[in-house]
């Protein structure tokens, strides 16, 4: 059976009450309380202050989420292959197209337009970081920690690049939040590569029928439950314990990915 | 990567042409377009779109109706179209249905259901009771819809880059394959009208009040489409016609909706699918344009071609025939190559009837017989996301 690897060389997170990586370990081993404040999604450094106007909320959680975790890296994003995984994108240009579009003369924003593609994230990010290697961009729907992790290692095991992958949900303000309740924002960024000093993970393909792992932090896993990137917190807790396990994510709602952890 | 090995064991398209390959071969050699006048809704401008009749008459099965929409309906359709679902059923034999994963693109999925959803809130804001978002409108749908109807248990996801969503899901099975988390891939994509899309397009400016006619010195715009496409990947047999050779992924690093100016996106695109592939670029025996009909882009993309492959090389647009089919354009434009590859025929670029005479490479403007090794395909999307196919004859 296909086992794929990959070392962690950078990890970032943006959450209700989860500012940084190093807080977030710091909430992990309990050296902090979680206070649980809504998300705080500072304005993007990566991309210039023309574009930085036209991000939306989740453009800019995906752009800090990627730059946080190269940065932890020590990462060059020109040499970096980029996945970004999210179910909804940017709802509130969606929002605000399906608005307009229910008016009598329905006149579309051209920036809205552009800005409703759900490579939107992945646009800016390569402008603001001059890179132009491969960047796929994808929708699993509550499932997208769990395939965006597979994408990105596959990319590792055959192209040999280091691989930054951000799954990032931020979710809707107007009437389609009651239609697809997301929680509460959340970014989740890693940097996979073939070598390095990081911790190391194992993932493939469970044939058996476990449950999705929950971290320990039983109150961070309740407040988060409805966002798909939380679904990275047991292997979050994990490597900010440097604490050697199996934890299991789901890529399907009936099938699991096995991820094995070496800090 | 190097040496793909990879090959097309089947493939179907539902478009403005019509169901099914013989449908689109037919209108291919007949020189039929299935581009038809609307107006824009809200105005009173007219555009050319290349739609696909009947949808709103076709059942989605009846465990799966919670996936009904009219892009789950246009996979429906281009599921039962060529026996797709039979060749999957085959390899599901062959290989076991948790080894077949699916990966399609969309760039809007059932979006047009969530439009009808906001025209019919109530005062308090409230949805209809039927709108079901996670199964209709995200962009997952699609492909979820597509697992759960081939009784598939294997990965499955959407990939959504605009313009190039169905063309990486070739490269997305490539990987799947190549490191043997699958056995075979069901690629391709479904993208259907809609209100979001033809008045982003509008409000760009970019419609053609015209059919679309790429390359001609009149172009005047794109015409968008709707489309369904498939085609299942799995390792090379004594039985196989069509390989994939090579796949190119890039970015353009310049802007959200233009692109680079001097094509440096597309080109590196295209030198890693060469690369990939072993070929020289005088190997190539016809290119695929994206070739939307936008002259700024059609240029750029003339450019590069002849900078990389030289201005020998037979080369077409087929949108004047289907339309911008956006997140589908990969699988259609990829179909319409597999068509050219099995036929043996250089198809010309319908609606062309004076190039522009700034564009240096070969564009057919007739569709011509001739043996064919080799084809490349090129799509480019918004947020200057690309990707450049190349297929061949299996040797």
């Amino acid at each position: 059976m296909t086992k794929l690897h990959a070392h962690i060389k950078g990890i970032s997170i943006i959450g209700p009450g989860l500012n940084d990586w190093s807080e977030t370990q710091r909430i992990f081993s309990g050296q902090e309380t979680w206070q649980g404040a809504p998300t705080i999604i500072a304005p993007p450094e990566i991309v210039s202050p023309r574009e930085r106007r036209r991000t939306s909320p989740a453009m800019r959680l995906a752009l800090n989420t990627a730059l946080a975790a190269c940065e932890h890296a020590n990462a060059d994003p020109k040499n970096t292959v980029s996945v970004f995984s999210s179910a909804i994108g940017s709802g509130s240009v969606t929002e605000r197209i399906f608005t307009a579009l229910d008016t009598d003369l329905k006149q579309v924003s051209p920036t809205d337009f552009h800005n409703s593609v759900h490579n939107a994230a992945a646009g800016y990010w390569s402008i603001g970081t001059q890179s132009h290697t491969a960047s796929t961009s994808i929708s699993a729907g509550d499932f997208g920690f769990g395939v965006g992790l597979i994408h990105a290692l596959m990319q590792v095991a055959l192209q040999k690049h280091d691989v930054l992958l951000v799954c990032f949900e931020h979710p809707f303000s107007g009437p389609l939040h009651a239609a697809r309740p997301l929680g509460d924002a959340m970014g989740i960024g890693l940097v996979l590569s073939t070598s390095g000093l990081g911790p190391h993970i194992t993932a493939s393909f469970d044939q058996g029928d476990q449950q999705l792992t929950r971290p320990n932090h039983l109150e961070l896993a309740d407040k988060c439950e409805l966002n798909p990137p939380a679904r990275s917190l047991a292997l979050l807790e994990h490597l900010a314990l440097k604490k050697t396990g199996t934890v299991y994510i789901p890529h399907s709602f009936d099938r699991m990915l096995k991820v094995e952890v070496m800090p | 990567m190097k040496n793909l090995d990879l090959a097309i064991t089947c493939f179907t398209t539902v478009c403005a042409l019509g169901t099914g390959r013989v449908a689109m071969i037919k209108a291919l050699q007949s020189n039929q377009s299935g581009l038809v006048a609307q107006t824009i809704p809200g105005c009173s401008d007219t555009t050319y779109l290349g739609k696909v009749s009947g949808l709103d008459d076709v059942e989605i099965p009846q465990h799966l109706t919670a996936f009904d929409c009219r892009n789950n309906r246009l996979a429906e359709v281009t599921l039962l179209a060529d026996d797709f679902i039979g060749s999957v059923d085959q390899a599901k034999k062959q290989f076991g249905a948790n080894r077949i994963a699916v990966v399609l693109g969309t760039s809007t999925s059932g979006a047009s259901t969530g439009e009808e959803a906001y025209a019919q809130q109530d005062e308090h804001s409230q949805f209809p009771s039927s709108f079901d978002y996670a199964h209709t409108q995200e962009l997952s749908s699609l492909s979820s819809y597509v697992r759960e109807r081939l009784g598939l248990t294997g990965l499955s996801y959407t990939i959504s880059t605009a313009c190039s969503s169905s063309t990486k899901s070739f490269a997305d099975a490539a990987l799947l394959i190549s490191t043997g988390l699958a056995d075979a891939v069901v690629v391709g994509g479904v993208d259907t009208l809609c209100g979001s899309s033809i008045r982003g397009f509008y409000g760009l400016e970019l419609l053609s009040p015209t059919p679309c006619c790429p390359n001609d010195v009149t172009s005047r715009g794109i015409s968008i489409g709707e489309a369904g496409g498939f085609a299942l990947l799995q390792r090379r047999n004594e039985n196989t016609d069509i390989q994939l050779l090579g796949f190119g992924e890039s970015t353009d690093a310049y802007h959200m909706s233009s692109p680079h100016p001097e094509g440096l996106g597309a080109e590196i695109a295209i030198q890693k699918a060469l690369e990939m592939s072993g070929l020289n670029p005088n190997q190539i025996d016809y290119v695929n344009l994206h070739g939307t009909g936008s002259a700024a882009n059609d240029q750029i993309e003339d450019k590069v071609i002849t900078k990389i492959l030289g201005t020998q090389v037979p080369v077409s647009s087929t949108k004047g025939w289907t339309g911008h089919t956006l997140g589908a354009a990969g699988i259609i434009d990829s179909a319409i190559c597999f068509l050219a590859l099995e036929h043996s025929l250089i198809f010309g670029n319908l609606n062309l009837s004076t190039k522009n005479p700034a564009f240096q490479s070969n564009i057919v403007k007739h569709t011509y017989d001739h043996p064919l090794q080799t084809v490349m395909t090129n799509n480019f999307g918004f947020g200057g996301n690309n990707c450049t196919l190349i297929f061949g004859q299996a040797s």
